[in-house]
């Protein structure tokens, strides 16, 4: 008795091992526990047509005809009846058909206990499979007393290990999900982390619904095996693909497809690249719960090929079980988020783009408006010359919302197109009359910026940068330094000078203004973060900019650093063009 | 005189001429400690109309400025303060001829506008119901004839 006790407490225990390391080590528990030959753990197949061997201790591997077992056998009618199954007689039973085993080990009886998971604590449960032991001694051991309490603590056991093994793949998938930062390469590694992992897959792809177009897109594939050569945008399935598994399990089924001896396998569209000829295919639905959780949409379907079972140096395609498909539904509910998440970001940005896509051609239309009256003398014509002003603060401001939208759009590139420039020609000098300019519109009573030609500027090498980008660097430095200069005073005055080493140009940037406080050093560059004297001057400001000018600097390959605070110097590296 | 309260010196530029097209005079003062220091002490003759700006500078020095971070909650609501010390200060022109303008749009800063607007039964107007100085101007001289009585 006290050793039955000790027995299901440590059963208890083989709970905390995932779902699929339980099998081992359950038999092995009970080989050494209960003094068996051997002990073998099945688990039935989703189409439910066969146990699949998942784990056992006693035989060689090699002794098995096949890691399936059909129904029709002792373990099977086990399966089927729920009932704990006593046979003493392996050898002439016609339902125990690996003879060679019995032969073998000299296998007298077998003892099938049916396997289920719990489903609450009312103790329902769903039946997933059978534990077969084969017992030593031919006379009678007190086992079959309390085999029904063994029976119960197993089931608790493996229910426990199954869902240990669901939050394993959750951690992993999530994992994934969290080190992507667009929705193709979540799903790849999501891909990825099945594949390496307990499920034991040999090639998998994700599709997803394109509202637009009205087609079921792939979207990450470990590989896919099509007959001619294809983009990748047309491996695709729409409604023309009615009884293909893919298109069907987009319907909302799991659909399970199975090739036989007689038959190649009903297959889909297209096939993924597996080593062994493809047998097994699993559809599962991508869903997703409305906001209002009122209802589920299919979004897309994950399409697994080939269970591989390797035991030591047998090796079995098999079917998949019923615990694969629950861990793989519950990776599509997790990708069905993701990508939700994912698309709604993608799409955002893609609105985005085109609201800021159109503002931008309005804007330059407006700029070019402008300068056209300018140009012809036609504003001065009719405009009061005291009210001259509006027209040159509107175009200061157009050019304002301009920059500002094509810094924030080349700080979110990954990368700039680079080409070699003079620093001087295309850049500084148009720096210089944009201070001059704004500080005339902005009625600083003394403005004052380094003369180009004093500093020796038109020395300097040329650089590798992109005119536009390395432009909106220093309209920022620009603007920052008349923002911020000091109101009472009313005067800005900028100080740039130069330093040249064998990869770099250095532009030192340094103004009179009211100065960084001690301790915000280290800040200025972080995103939103802005200096109490800042905020004190100009409440409305965002801290985006030198962020923003640090990040495209830094994609062409040169940096924006801060040298000093009172004054503030800001150093602009940039890169020199290969000679 | 009209005053306006508000650091955003240029994007007034074209109020203030249109104010000054229709007959008054207007001044920009450029934050709320300079505010409070010349209006504290204006005569009521001298004053048509305060326009404050909601979201308001305050003096760089923190040291010489009645105004901090988080007493303006990052300077987001600079004029409501700026309003309540003048009606204490100035009560013969505060806050009668006061009048808020934001370009607020965060709801419970427009909703602490409105509480403080209600309570000085002054008006609160609106930057973004402006898309021609014109309206603005006119709407401006409309408050300043209710408040002379006409």
């Amino acid at each position: 008795m006290e050793s039955c006790i000790a027995l299901l407490l440590r059963t208890q225990k083989l709970g905390l091992n995932n779902s699929q390391e339980f099998p081992s080590a359950l038999t092995r528990e009970f080989v050494n526990s209960l003094d068996l030959k051997a002990c073998s753990f099945y688990t039935i197949s989703s189409d439910e047509q066969n146990l699949i061997l998942r784990g056992q201790y006693g035989f060689q591997y090699d002794e098995y005809i096949s890691f399936e077992l059909p129904l029709n056998t002792i373990a099977g009618r086990a399966f089927k009846g729920s009932e704990v199954l006593f046979e003493n007689n392996l050898a002439e039973s016609l339902e125990y058909r690996d003879k060679r085993l019995v032969d073998k080990y000299g296998l007298v009886e077998i003892i099938a206990i049916p396997l289920s998971i719990v489903l609450d604590c009312d103790m329902n449960v769903e039946r997933v499979g059978v534990v077969c032991l084969y017992p030593k001694a031919t006379e009678k051991s007190d086992l079959p007393s309390y085999i029904q309490i063994l029976r119960e603590a197993v089931n608790l056991a493996y229910t426990h290990s199954v869902e240990r093994m669901k939050m394993q793949v959750r951690e992993k998938v999530v994992s994934a999900i969290s080190a992507s930062t667009d929705l193709n390469s979540a799903l790849f590694r999501i891909l990825q982390k099945l594949l390496r992992n307990q499920i034991s897959i040999e090639a998998a792809s994700i599709y997803l619904y394109d509202e637009r177009l009205r087609l079921l897109r792939l979207h990450a594939t470990t590989g896919i095996k099509t007959e001619k050569d294809l983009h990748k945008h047309d491996i695709s399935f729409n409604k023309r693909d009615i009884g293909f598994p893919t298109w069907d399990s987009f319907q909302g089924s799991i659909v399970i497809s199975r090739s036989s001896p007689n038959k190649i396998l009903g297959s889909d569209k297209f096939l993924e690249t597996t080593k062994s000829p493809i047998k097994s295919l699993l559809v599962l639905p991508i869903t997703r719960t409305s906001n209002d959780h009122s209802s589920r949409k299919t979004r897309g379907v994950l399409r697994v090929a080939n269970k591989l079972l390797r035991h030591e140096n047998k090796y079995e395609l098999t079917s998949f079980t019923k615990e694969d498909v629950g861990i793989l539904s519950y990776v599509c509910e997790i990708i069905g988020l993701t990508s939700h998440m994912f698309l709604n970001k993608e799409n955002r940005i893609s609105y985005f783009e085109k609201i800021m896509h159109g503002t931008k051609s309005n804007i330059q239309a407006s700029i070019q408006n402008i300068d056209f009256l300018e140009r012809h003398g036609k504003i001065e014509s009719f405009m009061p010359k005291d009210l001259l002003y509006t027209v040159h603060d509107t175009r200061e401001w157009l050019d304002d919302i301009r920059n500002q939208m094509e810094r924030l759009e080349n700080s979110q590139r990954s990368e700039l197109s680079l080409e070699t420039i003079s620093l001087t020609g295309d850049v500084l000098i148009n720096t210089i009359r944009l201070f001059e300019k704004s500080a005339q519109t902005m009625d600083i009573a003394l403005a004052r910026i380094t003369k180009l030609s004093e500093g020796g500027f038109f020395q300097l090498p040329p650089v590798k940068a992109n005119v536009r980008a390395l432009m909106t660097v220093f309209r920022n430095l620009v603007e920052n330094a008349l923002k911020y200069r000091n109101h009472d005073k009313n005067k800005c005055i900028v100080k740039l000078s130069h330093r040249v080493d064998s990869e770099y140009v250095y532009i030192h940037f340094t103004d009179d203004g009211i100065g960084i406080p001690l301790g915000d050093e280290h800040d200025v560059f972080a995103e939103g973060f802005r200096s109490e004297n800042a905020v004190r001057q100009d409440p409305a400001g965002t801290g985006l900019g030198l962020t923003q000018s640090k990040e495209i600097m830094r994609l062409m390959e040169g940096d924006l650093t801060l040298e000093s605070i009172e004054p503030v110097t800001l150093v602009v590296k940039i890169k020199r063009a290969e000679l | 005189m009209i005053y306006f309260v508000d650091e955003d010196y240029r994007k007034l530029r074209v109020l203030v001429s249109e104010l000054k097209i229709n007959g008054f005079d207007a001044k920009i003062i450029r934050d709320a400690d300079t505010a409070f220091a010349e209006l504290s002490e204006v005569d009521k003759s001298n004053v048509d109309l305060v326009i404050i700006d909601v979201m308001l500078a305050a003096k760089v020095n923190g040291n010489t400025s009645k105004y901090s971070r988080e007493q303006t909650d990052d300077y987001h609501k600079t004029g409501l303060l700026l309003l309540d010390d003048l009606a204490l200060a100035n009560p013969s022109v505060f806050p009668k001829y006061a009048i808020y303008l934001t370009h607020a749009s965060n709801d419970v800063l427009v909703k602490n506008i409105s509480i403080s607007a209600n309570k000085y039964g002054i008006k609160m107007l609106r930057k973004k119901d402006y898309d021609t100085a014109y309206y603005f101007g006119e709407d401006v001289a409309k408050i300043i004839k209710e408040l002379n009585g006409g």
